[in-house]
């Protein structure tokens, strides 16, 4: 019998369907990994498993017995724990206190607080998690919230262990010590489901790895029978494999951004930047590695004038717009920020409006004081055109919008919208992107590129970095760990994102 | 200082009520039309009845109804929850004028009603709930299960819902006991203190209320407290109007706007960083992603 | 507390609809409410409708309270393009009327202007502490909005007109006489004879086009809605948002405040000693209903001044005029929760509702 068991899950989101018939099965004792692209459904799946969601269609089993559709508890109390990409923790509460929440031991109508201390301090021992159970859940580091989550887990008698995206923020150092984790939960016999887009991370780790593509099923592998090569064909149907494009050999430009010794702290507790020096040339892409909170943030913030720092910092040897957002977007700095949606659009304004941002006060987008409401629509067909925003109606609201389509329209004002840009600093600029959408944006860094503009890129995802880059520089704790050459290894940027420098590449 | 016990309960409870709803993540604005549905309904319950007793249950029962709307506005229909605690004030001011004339023929007050029995220091059993439920308040939310659960539907509401907390059922039971909270402190005004409804009721206690709950930085003990010190103010100035009588200096003005200047003052300058709770008016979807 | 972005935005003609089925629907419980009390609700209705339009007199009446309305309703409105919730409306306007009340009293040449200029600047300030209060200070509009009004009300009523402001010689009767009159010159002239109809009306529309104008066709109105659209976006995108909150909240105290003049040059002649007049929290109405643009709220104070001014007629079958303010409550209450009305105009689409299948919103973090 199967520990958990998924038959024919359809899962729709208004006209959109997430998951069409999905059917998939753990056994006890078993690591099952589920690969798919970002948006082929990983996550929906996850959700619909745990009953947050209440699928349109399908069964979900956990030892065989069907599970009620939309009802968390009752799949908690069959013995499913999910770990979330998005750690699912409390920040004012104690680590103890969200382990309990929920399923409170009482003594009196009151929380048993000693019991309750004592029973989670006793599962962390128990499988190896050191923790302080005493800690704000919001003051931990990364590492250390995703061993509350699955002491949750574990605390709740958890049988199957379903972890999203678990390696997404982790170094390959501790992402390795996780795999190491997972694997000993299935030697103590509880079934774990490991979702990841991580190809490598998934075959360390699971016995049998099922690739999902646009949510269907399309294959389901014991680990000796495939490998790296054929799951990336199978998860993007094979459109993409070696969708990196022979790489020109770097030129060299001109230096355009040259940045010395910037200090700054960071208001959310973490090092901020701390005497990072770097410089990027004309027409390469420098890109930027590291654990999460090591000065990314900030130093997009910085780059793009919403952050004012200490130190030199010149674009095209002019300091004038450090520190002033209007300044670096005239000095020709682009900006595609993470989270675009909050950082580049105003949603609830129409699709021209949002082209015009940024430039909303100069020709062709206005008149002395007035909007210039044909040129701005002139403007924006034009745009639209370009990079092919759909629907292709400049005045439609920017929030009913795909994310894919958001983010062409960002590219679209970033990178075209004015002369050109003489910096770009790109943020995460594919996260969350299905794959038609990710290439169009890779597409257009690289032609920002070729067109002469620096470009900025900070990713986590290793291998974007590494196909797109000329050189990757490491942050760690605010200033540079040292650079690597496109071809580093997993390895080797690993121990420089820890902060082990190596021996210069 | 008998005055103070004598102005704090209304305060106290109301001000509890905008604390149980909002640290369940549900912004409250609507305690001035809670109050004032509280208020009449219990001078109408306890001329009808003829006890205080029964019409404090009333207020409780009528803020209840109208914190009952608020939650379906603003959790079922997903509202703006300021826009539908505003529209229940303006309702509240409509209607009660309302059934105030409909049923006592009168736009401005209604017959005296039974009032709450007094001890030998002049206070009512009220005035003494007043001092010990924001203990128990704190009690509960500091150490039972259901107060773990509360702050963390106010906190992250879908963390909780990932571990079989419901999260809107959740939030509509505090918001209704915020309104029986903030009806009891309408109940307190009529049938406690005045012994009759007045139309102006409750005259911005409900704002005033909402502030002490600021002030307090969103925990009863401290919500209490601030309740208890802008009473202070409160009967501060009576105390100081009639000896100031004579002089013909009408300082009333401003020793009734001090607490909320001082509250003002307390958030410009962030003395020890008051917060909401994080998800405080964020409306929360049960399939959102 | 999320944005209002979400709050506002939602599909222009879903408002329209929406208010309007709200207004409506008001309106029918509020029929039913007095039919169920035994009274003569037909006869009501057209008591009302004959107080709100029947003949100069009622005309000028509706007049007279829609163009307070107008103007109250604009602030909140203003706010609203910037992001904010200005639940100040009424402080702003307590001191632009005590502005008005003290400059009119000196018979200056030019005294309607000044006074009216006087009241914008004493609104306009009152609105912009608020403002400085939040970008400066982060502290939330609704709270500061909140605690301002009630330390206008007791700072003006219970303080300045009752002391030092006083009228001379009241005496005993501090609390009831008010402020010495305003001088006749400051008095908003009446344009036609047998109504109270005054200069104040044709003001305040000119004001809402105005507005209007600034909101949609200018440079500076396209920073504010992007401000109020998207905060970060729009500081990202190099428009200063700080500034721009702080001039909207200008403005909203601004309008606030020439409503508090209207009603001391136009009705009142003096700023008297009770003033409860509650047309800031109206304003908070208007807004809703006119879905946050300047025409919606324009046309929706004319409305509920027309409400307003035909509800007194309603004593004539035994309703007491807080009838008016029932309906106004029950509309905002109906148009708060746009999610009552989409199966509804879902259905009149012929689409499926899209409340049941709506892909989900994300939840903006303030």
């Amino acid at each position: 019998m199967n520990a958990l068991e998924l038959s024919g899950i359809v899962k729709r989101f208004g006209p959109l369907t997430a998951l069409d018939g999905v059917s998939l099965a753990v056994a006890a004792g078993e690591v099952l990994g589920l690969v798919g692209e970002n948006g082929a459904g990983k996550s929906t799946l996850v959700s619909v498993a745990c009953g947050l969601y209440s699928a349109d269609g399908g069964k979900v089993r956990a030892d065989g017995r069907e599970l009620p559709p939309g009802d968390p508890r009752a799949a908690i109390d069959a013995g499913l724990g999910v770990v979330y990409q998005h750690f699912m923790l409390v920040p004012p509460l104690t680590v103890w206190e969200n382990v309990i929440l929920g399923r409170e031991p009482r003594r009196l109508g009151a929380i048993d607080r000693r019991r309750a201390r004592s029973q989670v301090s006793a599962v962390a021992r128990r499988s190896g998690l050191s923790l302080d159970v005493d800690a704000r859940a919001g003051d931990l580091s990364v590492a250390a919230q995703q061993r509350v989550e699955i002491v949750k887990q574990l605390w709740r008698g958890a049988r199957v262990l379903i972890l999203d995206e678990p390696t997404a923020l982790l170094s390959p150092q501790e992402a390795a010590a996780l795999v190491e984790i997972v694997r000993a939960l299935a030697a103590e016999g509880r079934a774990v489901l490991f979702v990841s887009h991580k190809l490598r991370e998934v075959l360390g780790a699971a016995d049998r790895i099922a690739v999902i593509r646009r949510g269907r099923l399309v294959q389901v592998s014991p680990r000796s029978q495939t490998d790296a090569q054929q799951l990336a064909e199978a998860m993007t149907g094979g459109g993409r494999a070696g969708a990196t494009r022979p790489r020109r050999p770097s030129r060299d430009g001109a230096v355009v951004l040259q940045a010395r010794e910037l200090a700054g702290l960071s208001e959310r507790g973490g090092p901020g930047l701390r005497g990072l020096s770097l410089h990027v040339r004309s027409g390469e892409i420098l890109g930027v590695a590291g654990v999460d909170g090591n000065g990314q943030t900030e130093l997009a913030e910085v780059l793009t004038g919403l952050r004012p720092v200490q130190g030199g910092l010149t674009l095209d040897g002019d300091p004038a717009f450090h520190g002033d957002p209007a300044a670096a977007r005239r000095a020709g700095v682009a900006h595609l920020p993470e989270d675009p949606r909050r950082r580049a659009l105003c949603l609830p304004l129409s699709v021209e409006e949002n082209l015009a941002l940024g430039r909303h006060a100069q020709a062709p987008y206005a008149l002395v004081f007035l909007i210039d409401r044909a040129g701005r629509r002139e403007m924006a067909h034009k745009l639209i055109e370009q990079f092919d925003v759909r629907p292709p109606e400049p005045s439609a609201r920017t929030a009913n919008l795909s994310g894919g389509n958001q983010q062409k329209l960002v590219a679209a004002r970033e990178l075209s919208g004015g002369s050109a840009p003489r910096l770009v600093v790109a943020v995460h600029p594919t996260r969350g992107l299905d794959p038609g959408a990710t290439r169009r944006v890779h597409e257009a860094l690289r032609d920002a590129r070729d067109r002469g503009a620096a470009v900025l890129m900070i990713s986590f995802d290793l291998d974007e970095l590494r196909a797109l880059s000329d050189r990757i520089l490491v942050l760690f704790e605010g200033r540079s760990a040292g650079e690597a050459p496109p071809d580093a290894s997993d390895e080797q940027l690993g121990r420089m994102m820890l902060g082990q420098v190596p021996a210069r590449a | 200082m008998s005055l103070i016990l004598d102005f704090a309960p209304p305060l106290v409870f109301a001000a509890l009520g905008g604390v149980l709803s909002e640290r369940a993540g549900v912004v409250n604005i609507g305690l001035e039309g809670m109050m004032r549905f509280g208020a009449f309904a219990a001078a109408a319950g306890a001329i009808f009845s003829g006890s205080p007793w029964v019409g404090v249950a009333c207020g409780a029962l009528a803020g209840a109804a109208a914190a009952g709307v608020h939650a379906l506005l603003s959790l079922r229909f997903r509202a703006d929850q300021v826009v539908s605690g505003i529209a229940l004030n303006l309702v509240a001011l409509g209607l009660v004028t309302y059934l105030l004339q409909a049923v006592f023929g009168s736009a401005g007050v209604s017959p005296p009603s039974p009032a709450l029995s007094r001890d030998r220091f002049g206070h009512s059993a009220l005035a003494y709930a007043a001092l010990a439920v924001p203990v128990l308040f704190h009690l509960w939310l500091a150490h039972t299960p259901a107060g773990l659960r509360v702050r963390a539907v106010g906190e992250h509401p879908r963390a909780a819902a990932t571990l079989g907390i419901r999260v809107l059922p959740l939030r509509a039971l505090c918001v209704a006991g915020s309104g029986v909270l903030a009806g009891i402190g309408g109940a307190t005004l009529s049938v406690g203190i005045v012994g009759q409804f007045d139309a102006r009721m409750p005259a911005g206690q409900g704002f005033m209320a909402l502030a002490a709950m600021v002030f307090g930085k969103w925990t009863p003990l401290g919500a209490a407290a601030a309740a208890f010190f802008f009473a202070a103010a409160d009967a501060l100035q009576r105390q100081l109007s009639f000896s100031l009588r004579a002089a013909d200096l009408r300082l009333e003005g401003i020793f009734l706007a001090l607490p909320y200047a001082l509250t003002l003052l307390v958030l410009a300058s962030g003395v020890g960083r008051t917060r909401a709770p994080a998800a405080d008016g964020v409306p929360y979807e049960p399939e959102g992603r | 507390m999320p944005e209002l972005r979400a709050r506002l935005f939602s599909p222009a003609r879903d408002t329209l609809w929406g208010a309007f089925a709200a207004l409506i629907l008001a309106l029918l419980i509020s029929f039913v409410a007095i039919a169920a009390s035994g009274r003569d609700a037909a006869t009501g209705f057209a008591d009302l409708l004959s107080g709100a339009f029947g003949g100069p007199g009622p005309l000028g009446e509706t007049a007279i309270k829609s163009a307070v309305l107008v103007l109250t309703g604009l602030s909140v409105t203003v706010a609203f393009t910037v992001g904010l919730f200005n639940i100040g409306a009424e402080g702003q306007l307590i001191w632009g009327a005590l502005a008005a009340a003290v400059i009119g009293q000196r018979a200056l040449p030019g005294a309607m202007a000044l006074s009216l200029l006087g009241a914008a600047v004493a609104g306009a300030g009152w609105g912009l502490l608020a403002g400085w209060l939040k970008v400066r200070r982060g502290v939330h509009e609704v709270i500061s909005t909140i605690l301002l009004n009630w330390i206008a009300i007791h700072l003006v009523h219970g303080w300045l007109v009752a002391g030092p402001l006083a009228a001379a010689g009241s005496g005993a009767m501090v609390s009831i006489a008010g402020t010495e009159p305003v001088s006749a010159s400051a008095w908003l002239p009446r344009l036609f004879a047998g109504s109270r109809l005054d200069l104040g009306f044709p003001l305040a529309l000119a004001v809402a086009a105005a507005v209007w104008f600034l909101l949609t066709r200018t440079v500076r109105g396209f920073e504010w809605r992007a401000v109020g659209a998207g905060r970060d976006a729009a500081r990202a995108s190099g428009i200063p948002s700080s500034r721009c909150i702080c001039e909207g909240m200008a403005l909203s105290g601004a309008l606030a405040g020439m409503a508090g003049a209207l009603l001391i040059l136009g009705t009142e002649h003096k700023y008297p000693g009770v003033f409860r007049t509650g047309y800031g929290f109206d304003g908070i109405a208007v807004a809703l209903v006119g879905g946050g643009t300047a025409l919606g709220t324009t046309a929706a104070a004319v409305v509920f001044g027309a409400l307003r001014a035909g509800a007194t007629r309603l004593q004539l079958v035994g309703v007491h005029p807080s009838f008016a303010e029932l309906t106004q409550g029950l509309a905002v209450l109906l148009v708060a929760a746009p999610r009552i009305f989409q199966p509804l105009l879902a259905r009149l689409r012929g689409r499926p509702s899209a409340a049941a299948s709506a892909p989900p919103v994300p939840t903006v973090q303030p």
